[in-house]
C-alpha cells in the first residue's frame, strides 16, 4: 500500500512539473511560427509602442512580409479594437489595412494629448475588392471579429507600417 | 492481477493530468463565436431575418419605409443624435465624456488691440480698454408674422465661396474651353493606362477672363504649365472610374500654386462620377500651415497617406462613411471636407451640367457603442 502511494505522489508531482512548464511556456510566449527575433509583449514592461516596432517593423517586418497576415495576427500580442481599408489610385480596391489598439475614442484622446496613437498599417501584395470589404464593414459594423479575422487573415502581406504623428 | 489494475489506474491518471495541462492552454484562434441567425460573429447571421423581416429582404421590390430613428432608416444618421442622444458629443467643455474636455481658455487676438479682458461679440469688441461692457439691445422690432427662417448652415463667407466659384465657371471663355475637353464618360471605357488627364488655367487680366489651351497629362497626373502671375484658377480631370476627385496631391498642389500667383484662388476637378469640385481657399495662410504641419500627407498614389495622422483621419473618416452607407466616390469626398476643415479650404460641388457650386461637409456628432465615429452631412442649401 506504501509503494502505492509512493508512485501515485510522484505522478502527481510529475503531472505539477508539466503545468508549470506549459505555463512558463505561455509566458514567454515565443512565435508560434517560429520567428527567431519575436520578443513578448512582457519583456518590453509596458512599452507597447517599442513591442510593435521591435517585431513587426524595422528588419524584423521581413519575416512577415510575403506571409499570410494570420502569422502575424497569431504572433500579436495586443488586441486589434479597431480597422479600416485605404486605397491606392482605384476606390474600388483596398491597397492597405489599418489596425488600431485604441477604441477610436481613445486614440482620439492619445492624439489630442499628443501622444503615439499605435497604429499598424499593412499593404497586401494584391488589392482587395472593395465590395467585400465594405460587406463586411456593414455587416459588422466596423467591428473585427472572427470574420474579419479570417478575411484579412488569408491576404499576403506586401509591406508593413506605422502611423507616425506630426508632432 | 492487482499489480495489473494499479498500472491501469496510474495510466489513466498520467493521461487525465496531461489533457489537464493542455485545457489550460487558450488557442487564440478558437472559435467563440455561438451561432444563430441574430449572432454578428456566426456564419449564419443573416440581417433580414433577425430583423423580422423576409428572409431575401434584400431583392423586395417594395420600398420599405422605417421610422426615422430605425437603423435601417437611410436616413438614420442624419437624426443621429435626436435618436440617439447619448452618442453625440455634448461638445461641452466642462463634460469629461466630451473630447472638448477640458476647458481651455482661449486667447482672443481678435481685439488684443483694447488691452486685457477685451473680447468679441456679435457687436464688436467689448471689454478692455473698449470702455463698453455690454452690446446695444437691438431696438429692431421683431415681426411677429414672419415664419421662422430655415436655418442654413452655410457662414456668408461659404456662400460667397458658392457664388464665386459658380461665376467664374459660367464665363464664356472657361465654358467654351470646357465643353474641348474629352467627354469622360465613354461607353468603352479604354484601359486605365489610356485614361488620361487634362486640363487648363484661367487667367484674368484686368478683369478680362481667358484660358489656356488644353493640355495633356498622364492616367495618374497632369503637369503644371502655363502659371503666369495672372492665373487665378485651373482645372482638370479625372477620367479612370473609381478615381477620386480631388486627390489629396490636388490638395498639396492647390497651396503650391497660391505660392506662385497671389490671385489663385481655385482648382477646380471634373470628376468620373459626373460630378464637378472646386477646392477653394478661404484662408491662404491656413493652407500653408496646414502643409506645412502635415509633410508626407500625400502617399504615392496621390493619395491621403495612411501613414500620418492625418491620413489615418482621414481613412478612418472614408469607413465610417461607407458603413453608413454612401458609396465610395461619395466616402471619400465627405472624408476630404472633414480634413479641409484645418487647411483653411472649403470644397464645393456642382452637377457637370447644371452649374451652381454648394460647399459640402460634414460634421463628426460622437461615438456608436461600437466605437464608430458618428458622422452627419451639412451641405450648403
Amino acid at each position: 500500500m506504501k509503494k502505492i502511494f509512493f508512485i501515485l505522489l510522484i505522478v502527481l508531482i510529475s503531472c505539477k512539473s508539466k503545468q508549470e512548464i506549459l505555463d512558463s511556456k505561455q509566458e514567454t510566449n515565443v512565435s508560434k511560427y517560429n520567428n527567431p527575433n519575436y520578443k513578448s509583449l512582457q519583456k518590453f514592461e509596458g512599452d507597447t509602442l517599442k513591442y510593435l516596432q521591435t517585431n513587426f517593423l524595422l528588419t524584423n517586418k521581413d519575416f512577415y512580409k510575403g506571409k499570410p497576415l494570420s502569422i502575424l495576427l497569431n504572433d500579436l500580442e495586443v488586441e486589434v479594437k479597431a480597422y479600416s481599408g485605404a486605397s491606392g489610385w482605384d476606390l474600388n480596391f483596398k491597397e492597405s489595412l489599418i489596425l488600431s489598439f485604441y477604441s477610436r475614442k481613445q486614440e482620439k484622446i492619445k492624439i489630442k494629448e499628443k501622444k503615439n496613437p499605435l497604429v499598424l498599417t499593412i499593404d497586401w501584395e494584391v488589392p482587395l475588392p472593395q465590395e467585400k470589404v465594405v460587406e463586411l464593414l456593414r455587416k459588422n459594423q466596423g467591428r473585427w471579429t472572427e470574420e474579419e479575422k479570417n478575411y484579412y487573415g488569408q491576404q499576403i502581406i506586401k509591406d508593413i507600417g506605422m502611423v507616425i504623428p506630426n508632432y | 492481477m492487482t499489480r495489473k489494475i494499479y498500472i491501469f489506474v496510474l495510466t489513466f491518471l498520467c493521461l487525465l493530468c496531461g489533457e489537464m495541462g493542455y485545457a489550460g492552454d487558450v488557442y487564440r484562434d478558437e472559435n467563440t463565436a455561438k451561432g444563430g441567425v441574430c449572432d454578428l460573429d456566426s456564419v449564419d447571421y443573416n440581417f433580414c431575418i433577425c430583423n423580422g423581416l423576409p428572409e431575401n429582404c434584400e431583392t423586395l421590390d417594395e420600398v420599405i419605409i422605417y421610422p426615422k430613428c430605425d437603423q435601417r432608416n437611410p436616413n438614420y444618421y442624419n437624426n443621429i443624435c435626436e435618436c440617439e442622444p447619448e452618442w453625440c458629443d455634448s461638445g461641452d467643455c466642462t463634460d469629461s465624456s466630451s473630447l472638448a474636455f477640458p476647458c481651455v481658455e482661449e486667447e482672443d487676438t481678435e481685439c488684443s488691440e483694447f488691452g486685457e479682458g477685451a473680447y468679441m461679440t456679435s457687436c464688436g469688441c467689448i471689454g478692455g480698454e473698449t470702455g463698453i461692457d455690454e452690446c446695444p439691445e437691438d431696438d429692431t422690432p421683431i415681426d411677429s408674422q414672419d415664419p421662422p427662417a430655415e436655418p442654413d448652415p452655410c457662414s456668408e463667407a461659404e456662400i460667397a465661396a458658392g457664388v464665386a466659384t459658380t461665376n467664374l465657371f459660367k464665363y464664356n471663355a472657361v465654358s467654351t474651353t470646357m465643353s474641348q475637353m474629352p467627354i469622360l464618360f465613354p461607353s468603352n471605357q479604354p484601359p486605365y493606362s489610356q485614361q488620361l488627364e487634362h486640363g487648363f488655367n484661367i487667367k484674368s487680366v484686368n478683369g478680362i477672363i481667358s484660358t489656356t489651351p488644353i493640355r495633356e497629362g498622364t492616367a495618374t497626373g497632369l503637369p503644371a504649365a502655363d502659371y503666369t502671375a495672372s492665373v487665378i484658377a485651373d482645372l482638370h480631370d479625372h477620367p479612370a472610374p473609381g478615381t477620386f476627385a480631388p486627390s489629396a496631391r490636388d490638395l498639396l498642389g492647390l497651396d503650391n500654386r497660391r505660392d506662385l500667383m497671389s490671385g489663385f484662388t481655385t482648382s477646380y476637378v471634373s470628376s468620373s462620377d459626373g460630378n464637378l469640385y472646386a477646392l477653394y481657399i478661404d484662408d491662404p495662410a491656413k493652407l500653408n500651415a496646414f502643409v506645412d504641419n502635415n509633410p508626407g500627407f500625400v502617399d504615392s498614389y496621390n493619395n491621403f497617406n495612411k501613414d500620418t495622422n492625418i491620413g489615418k483621419m482621414f481613412w478612418d473618416t472614408n469607413d465610417d462613411l461607407q458603413r453608413q452607407g454612401y458609396t465610395s466616390q461619395e466616402a471619400y469626398t465627405r472624408a476630404t471636407t472633414l480634413i479641409l476643415q484645418d487647411a483653411g479650404v472649403s470644397l464645393l460641388k456642382s452637377d457637370a451640367k447644371t452649374i451652381d457650386f454648394k460647399k459640402i461637409d460634414i460634421i463628426v456628432v460622437g461615438d456608436d457603442p461600437n466605437g464608430n465615429t458618428i458622422i452627419i452631412i451639412n451641405d450648403c442649401k
